[in-house]
């Protein structure tokens, strides 16, 4: 890209603001690496996209309109996760089709919004950051980074660029791991029976780590794990390249 | 029963909708794109890429190279199935006439086509009006009586086949039957009757024939 | 808030028979596996879904253009129509024929478009001897359940099941091997072919222009069932009609590919008018109409992709709820992600209700749909138009709530009182000690996240000085 942007403005999903900030941590970090000056606008609150999932648009739009005042002003936006970027990129238009200003300022703003591992390996260009992390990782493909944004190989880029890491692949990367948000504590018996079979998959590539692209399935994953008494980790893709090994709340 | 019709036809009308979008044309394509795969194979590259998608669906191929090898063949097939009987369908003796009396002189009961006689023969034996390379399929047409029930009702369907009969794709296929003047009935046969409906373990040989041969004739049956 | 329910009794049965978990595993990984491997073989697969796509909106565009020429075609090649708002109205044509034609031994080959309607109790009532042919079908109407997969409609059914099930009802001595028991049936089935007065089928495509008929199969059962007897009823949904030999290529290859990851199947039959030799196909060929909810879904300018469903059954194979839940969990005739939208559109949203709640929205459907519906959008519309249903007040109050969350300091507040909620109810190992039994069953014993010490939103971070 010719046109890189010096200054990125971070959004930081909800969840893991408020379950994993050792992500928001992490994401900055790794920025910084890439070279890039880092903001992250306090005022941010959440894409909606919970509302959003459960057909509740009015509520959607009140935060939607929120998070396009928090970032308008950003020159580019970056997003560890692709489910919220997707929420702003497909849904953001069908939340305000009745509204034609604020279709117009989502949309534009939408153009500059990106999922972090398309952000640097797309955008910026750059594959490695330096880091290191030994260990054997597998990846898990989360559904809406793969199926809405078609998003493979950036993780796969990055993870292979990490000094120590031996990267391989479970037999089903792509099935979805049972979180779906609600989904998760309303169908809690389905979502763990999905969870359960991720791990497992996990597990027989002999992987020490389970490395996820959303926060959304990380708290799925993590919660199930407690369940199981096995030393497999689940641990957001950010905190890998940010070269760490800790725990939740490093 | 009219007013059904014309209840039916009016609420589909008045779903005619504003915001529809657009509507496509009429296909302006050919049947020759929709086959996208290799459409440029010789005739042997059509007749062996035949063979092998027909054995990998559990028929059995074989080439008769003049009239004495066909019989050969037939002979082999006859001993270990013709006990009940054959049944020549007239496809079969368009294509080698001389079949009925081959039968006889190998003391194999022959069977008319049709009901009630063909449900109890072993052997069924038509010509194929196309061959299709793409899925291993062959079509049998009901241009003439016999054909439908010699190539279902016996456990043992065997199809003669010519080399003008095949074409690669399934678009080519369909168009062919397509221009047929007078359609009528047509059946695509890709290899045996086959089901997987108890714990999924295939088993073949179900309604229909449990074996199926395709015999191509590698010479001018009719020079 | 929500309490167990019947869909919710139903899931937790299926997700503790643990050879429904096996079967439906190994039926929709078969199928996955075999559609993968022939789809990397071709080059052009999704310019294939592309057309076969516009194949079907051309028909539902203008059905009304097409439904009558296909009526004239057919009429012309010697066939009868007949027009059926309601699946009532379809059964009675058929017991009306079979009177003035003395049919009394039906063999029916597998039409979801017959199950729909329920026509067999109704027609059994009236007398007529009814027999499914489709080995699968034939499984279940022994035993007297429902289908619960579209294309291995048995598949929930153990070998061992089988076996004893025709031990009983057949009278046959016990054997669980599948050749075995699959050479009974066809023995048995067999001569009611050959004997049977009516054979009632569905169809998958119907051409307009010529008024041929495209009947897929593996087993024969369709082909006995339409050539056999001296009258063959067939049976289609308004939206199976296809405009000419064109489209019907295209549709032709996909259908196959996208179901089992065949070329084609066994059997592809094209019929063309009642047979045109006596003993070689019916005297008399009839094709029933059958509107049910297809003109209500064509009016909805949503929903109305969903008539392009071809009835592959991929969606089912891809859908990870399916896997578990089986097709006995759904409310209606169709499941997987189709029969969600479906049953939403075409049985209202009460009855979709908590199948259009139980996805993960991850997809994997929208994905494989060789006609491509959009199907995971099509499920959040129906969550839209059923959270327009909710009463004004709670409605109103979950606004304000939303409102308060999209702002910082509401945002804050409410960090704050899960942190403290989340405190008071989960132990540090993620077990609920505490808990409303009732909300969403968070009784305890179940695990639940607990939020970090600190929110991001609290650190120090200001943003770089750089």
């Amino acid at each position: 890209m010719t046109d890189q942007p010096r200054q990125i403005h971070l959004f930081l999903p909800c969840l893991a603001d408020l379950f994993y900030p050792v992500i928001g941590r992490a994401s900055i970090k790794v920025l910084q690496r890439a070279g890039l000056k880092v903001v992250y606008p306090r005022e941010q609150t959440c894409c909606g996209q919970w509302a959003f999932n459960m057909g509740r648009h009015g509520a959607a739009r009140a935060m939607a309109r929120h998070w396009v005042r928090v970032f308008e002003s950003a020159p580019a936006v970056a997003c560890p996760s692709g489910s919220c970027v997707l929420t702003v990129r497909r849904h953001y238009p069908e939340l305000f089709k009745n509204e034609s200003d604020w279709k117009a300022r989502a949309q534009a703003l939408a153009a500059r919004t990106f999922e972090l591992t398309d952000f640097l390996v797309n955008v910026i260009g750059v594959t490695d950051l330096g880091a290191v992390f030994p260990g054997r990782a597998v990846l898990h493909d989360s559904c809406h980074p793969l199926r809405g944004l078609g998003i493979k190989e950036e993780p796969r880029s990055l993870l292979r660029a990490v000094r120590g890491l031996e990267l391989v692949e479970m037999a089903e990367p792509e099935t979805c791991c049972g979180f779906g948000g609600a989904f998760m504590a309303r169908y809690a018996p389905l979502s763990r029976a999905m969870a359960m079979e991720k791990i497992d998959q996990a597990l027989e590539t002999g992987a020490d780590h389970l490395v996820l692209t959303e926060p959304g399935c990380l708290l799925n994953l993590d919660s199930a794990l407690k369940d199981r008494p096995v030393s497999l980790k689940a641990v957001h893709l950010v905190q890998v390249l940010a070269g760490r090994s800790g725990s939740k709340n490093d | 029963m009219t007013g059904v019709r014309e209840k039916i036809l009016a609420r589909v009308r008045s779903a005619r909708l504003s915001k529809q979008g657009a509507v496509p044309a009429e296909s302006e394509s050919d049947f020759r794109d929709l086959g996208r795969e290799e459409t440029q194979y010789s005739d042997e590259e059509l007749r062996e890429l035949f063979a092998q998608r027909w054995q990998a669906l559990g028929g059995i191929w074989h080439q008769a190279a003049d009239p004495l090898n066909l019989k050969e063949i037939l002979k082999n097939i006859l001993e270990k199935n013709g006990e009940g009987g054959v049944t020549v369908a007239p496809s079969a003796l368009n294509l080698v006439p001389e079949l009925d009396e081959f039968l006889r002189s190998q003391s194999v009961k022959t069977s008319a086509p049709g009901r009630p006689e063909t449900a109890e023969s072993s052997v069924g034996v038509t010509g194929a009006f196309l061959a299709v390379a793409y899925s291993g399929s062959l079509v049998v047409l009901d241009h003439e009586p016999g054909e439908l029930t010699a190539s279902l009702l016996p456990p043992v369907h065997l199809a003669l086949l010519r080399g003008k009969s095949l074409v690669f794709s399934l678009s080519q296929a369909v168009e062919r039957l397509g221009l047929e003047p007078r359609p009528g009935r047509a059946v695509f046969i890709s290899g045996p009757s086959r089901t997987a409906d108890i714990e999924l373990t295939l088993v073949l040989g179900v309604h229909g024939p449990r074996e199926v041969h395709a015999v191509f004739l590698d010479y001018d049956p009719r020079p | 808030m929500t309490k167990p329910n019947l869909f919710d009794l139903n899931l937790d049965r299926a997700l503790r028979n643990r050879f429904l978990q096996l079967a439906l595993k190994r039926a929709t990984g078969a199928f996955k596996d075999l559609r993968s491997g022939i789809i990397n073989d071709l080059e052009n697969f999704e310019e294939l879904r592309q057309r076969a796509k516009e194949a079907k909106d051309r028909v539902l565009g203008r059905l009304d253009h097409y439904l009558t020429r296909l009526e004239a075609s057919v009429t012309q090649a010697g066939g009868r129509v007949f027009w059926a708002s309601t699946g009532d109205e379809v059964a009675r044509y058929i017991l009306t024929l079979a009177r003035a034609k003395g049919l009394k031994s039906v063999v029916k080959g597998k039409s979801m478009t017959t199950e729909e309607i329920g026509l067999n109790p109704v027609l059994e009532q009236a007398g007529l001897e009814v027999l499914e042919t489709d080995l699968g079908e034939y499984i279940i109407q022994l035993v007297g359940e429902r289908p619960s997969h579209l294309i291995v409609p048995a598949v929930h059914k153990t070998r061992e099941e089988t076996a004893r099930l025709f031990q009983k009802k057949l009278g046959l001595a016990y054997t669980d091997r599948p050749e075995e028991l699959t050479r009974a049936v066809r023995d048995r089935l067999r001569g009611r072919f050959l004997s049977a007065d009516l054979g009632v089928t569905g169809v998958n495509f119907a051409v307009a222009e010529t008024g041929t008929l495209v009947l897929l199969e593996n087993e024969g059962n369709i082909r006995m069932s339409s050539t056999l007897p001296r009258i063959h009823v067939a049976v289609m949904g308004l939206e199976k009609v296809v405009a000419d030999f064109r489209d019907l290529a295209v549709l032709l290859q996909i259908l196959p590919i996208s179901a089992t990851g065949q070329r084609l199947p066994s059997y592809v039959s094209f019929i063309t008018g009642p047979g045109r030799h006596p003993g070689e196909g019916p005297e008399e060929l009839h094709l029933i109409l059958y509107d049910g909810y297809r003109t209500k879904v064509l009016a909805d300018p949503d929903f109305r992709q969903v008539l392009r469903c071809l009835r592959c059954g991929a969606c089912l194979n891809f859908c990870p709820v399916y896997r578990r839940i089986g097709g006995h969990t759904y409310p209606w005739t169709y499941s997987g992600p189709i029969g969600v939208v479906l049953t939403a559109a075409a049985r209202g949203l009460e009855e979709a209700r908590d199948i259009v709640g139980a996805s993960t929205l991850c997809r994997a459907c929208g994905q494989v749909c060789p006609v491509m519906i959009d199907l995971p959008e099509l499920i959040l519309e129906a969550r839209r138009r059923l959270a327009e249903q909710t009463p004004a007040g709670p409605a109103r109050a979950f606004d304000l709530a939303a409102h308060c969350l999209a702002t910082p300091a509401g945002f804050d507040l409410a960090a704050r009182g899960l942190s403290a909620a989340a405190g008071a109810m989960i132990d540090r190992q993620g077990l609920v000690r505490r808990g409303p039994e009732k909300i969403w069953g968070l009784g305890e014993g179940r695990r639940l996240p607990r939020p970090a010490e600190e929110p991001f939103r609290r650190s120090l971070f200001k943003g770089d000085e750089k």
